[in-house]
């Protein structure tokens, strides 16, 4: 789905828990989710501490989506 | 460790009485096995269950199979085969065991699908003894004796998966208790106590099993795995059953505790300890970490497990579909970092032809020579058979509300997923390469 709205010209990054499978299949933008039950989140987190963290997640997907690149970049957020 | 395995292998089974081993023949009391596992299963979570034969070359489909464990026994050394499974953790690997090589006992039951996760349920395995989709299992040529319950409602995961597997080690018991005072057909002996040529290579193996949680489990000495960091085993260990499976899941994927006990590359690596290579050991660990951070902790942990042991290359193994590669792959990645040669076995997906798409659900650049276990994605069509084993129907279509289907007709599975063992990675397997 990445893929696709990137060649219908919309900037797009993925939340993913694994960066690595998302790579090799050809995503550009990618964030370092949570976890594979949970990639916009992590429930293991204090409640105020997950909210933090999922709006970094988004922040940083944001900060993915207007950054240019060159090749499959991969964006990481420090855990709130 | 030094251990004696010595082999039965049986020429026909049948039920009579009293159950016992003649001449290659394996005669079992039906009815005092059905009323002792019965009987044994203390929480009553099982409400029937019978005993069926099914024979290779039978025409026959066996299906609801849950998991398949080996008839053996401890005769000399410490502990029990299959350790920790109603028996004391003790570690094993030493002395003398008894097996049965092509006598395989089926766990067969419907588990509830109601309220389960869109992928860890207990899936139809299915096992075909002719036709073209035997070849997919290895279980298509053994005696099978199935163990075809059916459970009460309203008991937990947890109490149903202990049920049923505990009724097949029970099982397992039992046979192994005919063939304790005999003498086996074949033995051989693994003496790891040797002294090794020092200029031979030294190998380490990984095996990296499933455990995602009950129904996709897999348990050590009797525990779940769950927070299992890398462990180093002893070859003699594992062939003495210390690793039981408790996967429901993928069938195609899933490694029974039948093979756990029998893993093809431990079993060669050690034929060919002391004569073409150093076998150091095998580094046990569990897959499907849930995040990337989890994933690289468990990749550094083996392959350190794997460096400790000085090894110059490293054969490593998964179990499971899916992002399990990702684990695999990562401790690839960390051995060959560090100058261990590494190789991995993994199924392939491919498309019917096996060239379309992506073919690996992961992989790394310093995976260079990597061993195919097949395809998930090749069509089979499987014939009308005379009896079906284990259950009446099967149960294919989650997305519906697993409407159970009839299980003797002909069909054609668009995946190979619901055959037992079918893409297996831990080696076994009828595949063959053919290039072109």
């Amino acid at each position: 789905m990445q893929k696709e709205a990137e060649r219908a010209g919309i900037p797009a990054a993925l939340i993913t828990a694994i960066p690595s499978v998302a790579k090799s299949v050809g995503v550009s933008r990618i964030v370092t989710g949570g976890g594979i039950p949970y990639p916009a989140g992590d429930p293991s987190l204090p409640a105020d501490r997950e909210v933090e963290f999922r709006r970094r997640l988004v922040e940083k997907a944001l900060e993915a989506i207007s950054t240019s690149i060159e090749s499959p970049t991969v964006f990481n957020v420090t855990l709130a | 460790m030094k251990l004696e395995r010595g082999y039965f292998t049986v020429k026909d089974v049948q039920f009579g009485s009293p159950t016992s081993m003649r001449e290659g023949v394996l005669t079992i009391d039906k009815k005092e096995l059905e009323d002792l596992l019965l009987r044994e299963d203390e929480n009553k979570n099982i409400q029937s269950l019978e005993l069926e034969l099914v024979k290779p070359g039978e025409n026959a489909r066996i299906v609801h199979i849950l998991d398949t464990v080996q008839a053996g026994v401890k005769v000399e050394g410490d502990g029990d085969f299959m350790p920790g499974q109603l028996s004391p953790p003790t570690i094993v690997g030493n002395g003398k065991t008894h097996y049965i090589t092509n006598f395989a006992i089926m766990e067969c039951a419907e588990l509830p699908w109601a309220g389960k996760s869109s992928l860890l349920y207990a899936r139809d395995a299915i096992v075909d003894m002719t036709g073209p989709a035997a070849g997919y299992s290895p279980f298509s040529e053994t005696f099978n004796l199935i163990l075809r319950m059916e459970m009460v409602s309203g008991s937990s995961d947890v109490e149903y998966d202990n049920s049923v597997r505990s009724a097949g080690i029970r099982c397992s018991r039992y046979f192994g208790e005919v063939i304790r005072e005999m003498t086996p057909d074949e033995t051989e002996s693994f003496d790891f106590t040797r002294e090794v040529d020092p200029d031979l290579p030294k190998i380490a193996y990984v095996t990296q099993c499933q455990n995602q949680g009950t129904y996709s489990n897999t348990f050590l000495y009797g525990h779940e795995v769950g927070n299992c960091v890398p462990i180093r085993l002893h070859p003699a260990e594992i062939m003495d059953g210390c690793i039981v499976s408790g996967n429901y899941v993928w069938p195609c994927f899933k490694i029974p505790t039948f093979i756990q006990a029998n893993l093809p590359v431990v079993m060669e690596l050690a034929r060919g300890h002391g004569k073409n290579w150093n076998f150091v050991g095998v580094v046990f660990d569990r897959g499907h970490n849930n995040s990337h951070f989890l994933k690289q902790r468990v990749a550094n942990l083996a392959a350190s497990q794997v460096r400790l042991m000085d090894a110059d290359g490293v054969v490593i193994s998964w179990e499971g579909g899916g992002n399990a590669a990702t684990d695999a792959m990562l401790t690839l990645q960390t051995c060959e970092k560090w100058g261990i040669k590494a190789v991995p076995f993994t199924f392939e997906f491919g498309g019917p032809d096996g060239t379309e798409g992506v073919l690996l659900v992961d992989d790394v650049p310093e995976a260079k020579y990597v061993v195919s276990t097949g395809s998930i994605e090749k069509p089979t069509t499987i014939p009308k058979v005379d009896r079906v084993a284990g259950g009446k129907e099967l149960r294919l279509r989650k997305e519906t509300g697993g409407d159970p289907e009839p299980a003797d007709v002909e069909r054609t599975l668009d995946v190979i997923t619901p055959f037992y063992c079918g893409a297996n990675q831990s080696g076994i397997g009828r595949l063959a390469g053919v290039p072109y």
